[in-house]
């Protein structure tokens, strides 16, 4: 298992990150506590470079790269990483198969 | 399930900071003897005295004078308790979350006044400020919470943003709830409720560590626990937990107080001079205390009727005093290591916690038992709020390190009601919270269009050996034949281990949900009987079990063919109709019995016998419904929705994508 990300969502960040005033280091993602049922997902630039026990995704020559933490990993193991599109929103998104729901403010995940 | 949440990529920091506002957090030990605050401060915890700089500990004892006012703490201990003893709860915590018919916690603190029960759900109360006013457990530790709250923003200076409170790990949920609504109640903001092993090894900073394998050994005034904590890579897991709610350090003092009376030539219960008792059982205290440090003591106790005792008591002569009552913590611990699948060589290293376990003879046994030198180098009183400070300040974001995720277990398995009374476990004990599970459920007879949600705690296979926690209705499903409505049940248990479900109608979109807040909870000696029934019954229940649904199956099957004989009679061959009624009988009969294989054999029969008589009618159906389509394609979709019949595993989502890295 391993952590996935697909390449409409790996487009997208290089998009994003394109558009930036700084070029990112990276982005950080990871699992974080808080939000109402007791764990958020983070999702940041970084402008350091990752710390050394972090799993680094590298995309497109490295023009890309995804940081992950250890503990995050524990979680995320086996999650896909994507971007969708909807009526309502764009965005990116965790297809988590690890958690067992969602809470009402969007921003928990539950395991 | 919800909506699925869409993120788009934030600055560096900025997550963090919505967060990083509350600034004044603290964990709060809420004890069944003694309960205390404390806080991080200038990177370290320190447990706060109050203005006045006084002890640490606040005992949980809450006075209710008659005139209204309320006093908690020493005061309420030492000076109204001898005096009031009605008006005066001690050791609340035992009541948290339970009913009045709970029989465990009132037998023991016999001196309160209890108010009869009345209204849904049955509450316990308290008659008190002489006879003036009804108080529940939640009120009584709410009191407690409002002292310790006015201690730490008087330290800190302000009012607090949040609290941790702890609670023992084997907690149910009636009574985390109850623990949460307390807080609520004495104006906290409750940021979590975390176990009180966890909140110790938190304390000894065991989550800096890269993994291991942790016992904590809580021996307080009146009860004993015992946790197994896993930790792997900074995540904690409660692996199992154990102890005897009923043995502690005052279980000692009782025993060499009544050595104490032996030797002063009196009857060893004082022959029910009830001061006399009690002057013995403080002079045995204040022995054992000083017999920590001291090899022998001399002991002073006034005589009843005027004139002093003196006499002698040395460190052997306690031990073996209190070494009986102390063998006692060998079985919950054996239990506990057996549960979490480890043996005592494995441990990583073992926590001492509680004021009993200031006790040489206490670790010298802890030692024996596992094999290696206890930890014990922080306060045992203190260490669990010290703990919980620091949790606190993690979660109000103050320490700027490192989330660390804390993992505490379901303690019983949470599950609904079947048909025929079988409890179907959905989330199973000892499963990491947060967690959740969804199943799919379906109706049970033609034109159904509710379901009865009851939902259960508990080992054992039936409903009826469970504990009730909840029931709940969903209603307005259109009549559909039996097995194809699709009833989706979410179960979450959130990161403090308090349960919501859902439950929605999938062709309907009918959805209802509640948050289960049971009327009381169970005791932990509740808690160990039903682990042992459980164990015990095993075999049993799981026949019951089979049983049961083969009982319901054949009921289910019975009324469908007669449904259909009624609908259809011309179908029905008589050289069939002989051969069908001929299985009709044999079911009947097998299902009058107690053998499941007989019941599922007869079913088998039946099924053969009108195999035909299923097959035109379903041709007829076709005919009329389906005309142009083969039978094999639609006995196929018939095959489909009967796997959705009865239980079938969660949700699976679609996983996407290319996999890197």
């Amino acid at each position: 298992m391993a952590v996935a990300v697909s390449l409409r969502a790996v487009a997208e960040i290089k998009k994003a990150a394109a558009k930036r005033a700084a070029a990112p280091k990276g982005l950080r993602v990871g699992i974080r506590g808080g939000g109402c049922t007791g764990f958020s997902y983070l999702f940041e630039w970084s402008d350091i470079d990752p710390r050394a026990e972090d799993k680094v995704l590298t995309f497109e020559d490295d023009s890309v790269r995804v940081f992950i933490d250890p503990k995050s990993l524990l979680y995320l193991e086996g999650s896909t990483l994507d971007y969708a599109t909807s009526v309502m929103a764009r965005g990116f998104k965790w297809v988590n198969p690890n958690a067992k729901g969602s809470c009402g403010c969007g921003e928990s995940v539950q395991f | 399930m919800a909506v699925e949440a869409l993120f788009d990529i934030s600055e560096p920091g900025q997550a963090r900071a919505k967060e990083a506002c509350k600034g004044r957090a603290v964990g709060i030990d809420l004890g069944t003897t003694n309960s205390l605050v404390a806080a991080v401060q200038a990177g370290q915890p320190v447990c706060l005295r109050g203005p006045e700089a006084g002890a640490s500990v606040v005992p949980s004892v809450v006075h209710y004078a008659a005139d209204g006012h309320v006093v908690v703490g020493q005061t309420a201990r030492d000076d109204l308790a001898p005096r009031f003893a009605q008006d005066t709860i001690a050791s609340v915590k035992r009541f948290m979350g339970r009913g009045p018919q709970d029989a465990e916690a009132t037998r023991r603190l016999t001196p309160y006044q209890f108010a009869p029960a009345a209204g849904e759900p049955s509450l316990v109360r308290f008659v008190v400020a002489g006879g003036s006013r009804l108080v529940t457990p939640v009120e009584v530790s709410a009191e407690i919470l409002r002292v310790l709250k006015a201690r730490a923003e008087a330290d800190l200076g302000g009012e607090l943003d949040g609290v941790v409170i702890t609670v023992p790990a084997y907690f149910d949920d009636g009574q985390r709830q109850a623990t949460r609504d307390a807080g609520r109640l004495a104006g906290l903001d409750v940021l979590r409720l975390l176990n009180e092993p966890t909140a110790a090894a938190l304390a000894y900073g065991l989550d800096k560590q890269a993994e291991g394998t942790f016992a904590v050994f809580d021996l307080g005034g009146g009860t004993f626990d015992v946790s197994i904590l896993k930790l792997a890579r900074g995540v904690f897991e409660v692996k199992a937990t154990g102890g005897d709610s009923a043995l502690g350090g005052d279980d000692f003092d009782r025993l060499i107080a009544g050595h104490l009376l032996q030797a002063m030539g009196l009857p060893d219960d004082g022959g029910g001079d009830r001061f006399l008792v009690r002057r013995v059982l403080d002079a045995a205290r204040a022995a054992k205390e000083a017999l920590t440090e001291a090899p022998d003591i001399a002991v002073v106790v006034e005589r009843p009727g005027g004139g002093t005792w003196r006499g002698q008591l040395d460190r052997a002569q306690m031990e073996a005093l209190v070494r009986p009552v102390l063998d006692r913590c060998v079985r919950p611990v054996r239990r506990a290591l057996a549960d979490a699948g480890v043996a005592a060589a494995d441990l990583t290293g073992v926590i001492l916690v509680g004021g009993a376990t200031r006790m040489p003879l206490v670790r010298e046994f802890v030692s024996t038992l596992f094999g290696r030198e206890p930890l014990h180098d922080i306060d045992p009183d203190e260490v669990v709020a010290l703990g919980a400070a620091i949790q606190a300040d993690i979660l109000a974001g103050g320490s700027g390190r490192d989330d660390v995720v804390l993992l505490d277990v379901v303690p019983l398995s949470l599950g609904l009601e079947m048909m025929g009374g079988v409890a179907e476990k959905l989330i199973h004990r000892n499963t990491t919270v947060p967690c959740g599970a969804t199943q799919t459920f379906t109706t049970y007879a033609d034109r159904q269009t509710g379901f009865d949600l009851h939902v259960v705690q508990g080992e054992r296979e039936l409903v009826a050996d469970c504990r009730s926690l909840a029931r709940f209705k969903l209603t307005g499903i259109p009549p559909m034949a039996a097995g194809m409505a699709r009833l989706e049940v979410t179960f979450l248990v959130d990161a403090d281990g308090l349960l919501r479900v859902s439950a929605r109608e999938q062709t309907t979109g009918k959805e209802t949900a509640i948050e289960v807040k049971p009327s009381y909870g169970l005791t932990d000696d509740e808690v160990e009987r039903m682990l042992l029934d459980s164990f015990a019954h095993a075999e049993d229940d799981v026949k019951l079990r089979s049983l049961t649904e083969q009982r319901v199956e054949a009921e289910r099957i019975l009324a469908a063919l007669r449904a259909a004989m009624v609908d259809a009679p011309e179908l029905l061959a008589d050289a069939d109709r002989q051969a069908v009624a001929a299985a009709v009988r044999v079911l009947e009969t097998a299902r009058a019995g107690t053998d499941h294989l007989a019941i599922r054999a007869a079913i088998e029969g039946l099924d053969a016998a009108s195999k035909d008589f299923a097959t035109k009618r379903l041709d007829r159906a076709l005919d009329v419904g389906l005309r142009g389509q083969g039978v094999r394609a639609v006995e196929a979709r018939v095959d489909e929705s009967a796997t959705a019949k009865g239980t079938t595993a969660g949700v699976k989502r679609s996983h996407a994508g290319h996999e890197h890295g």
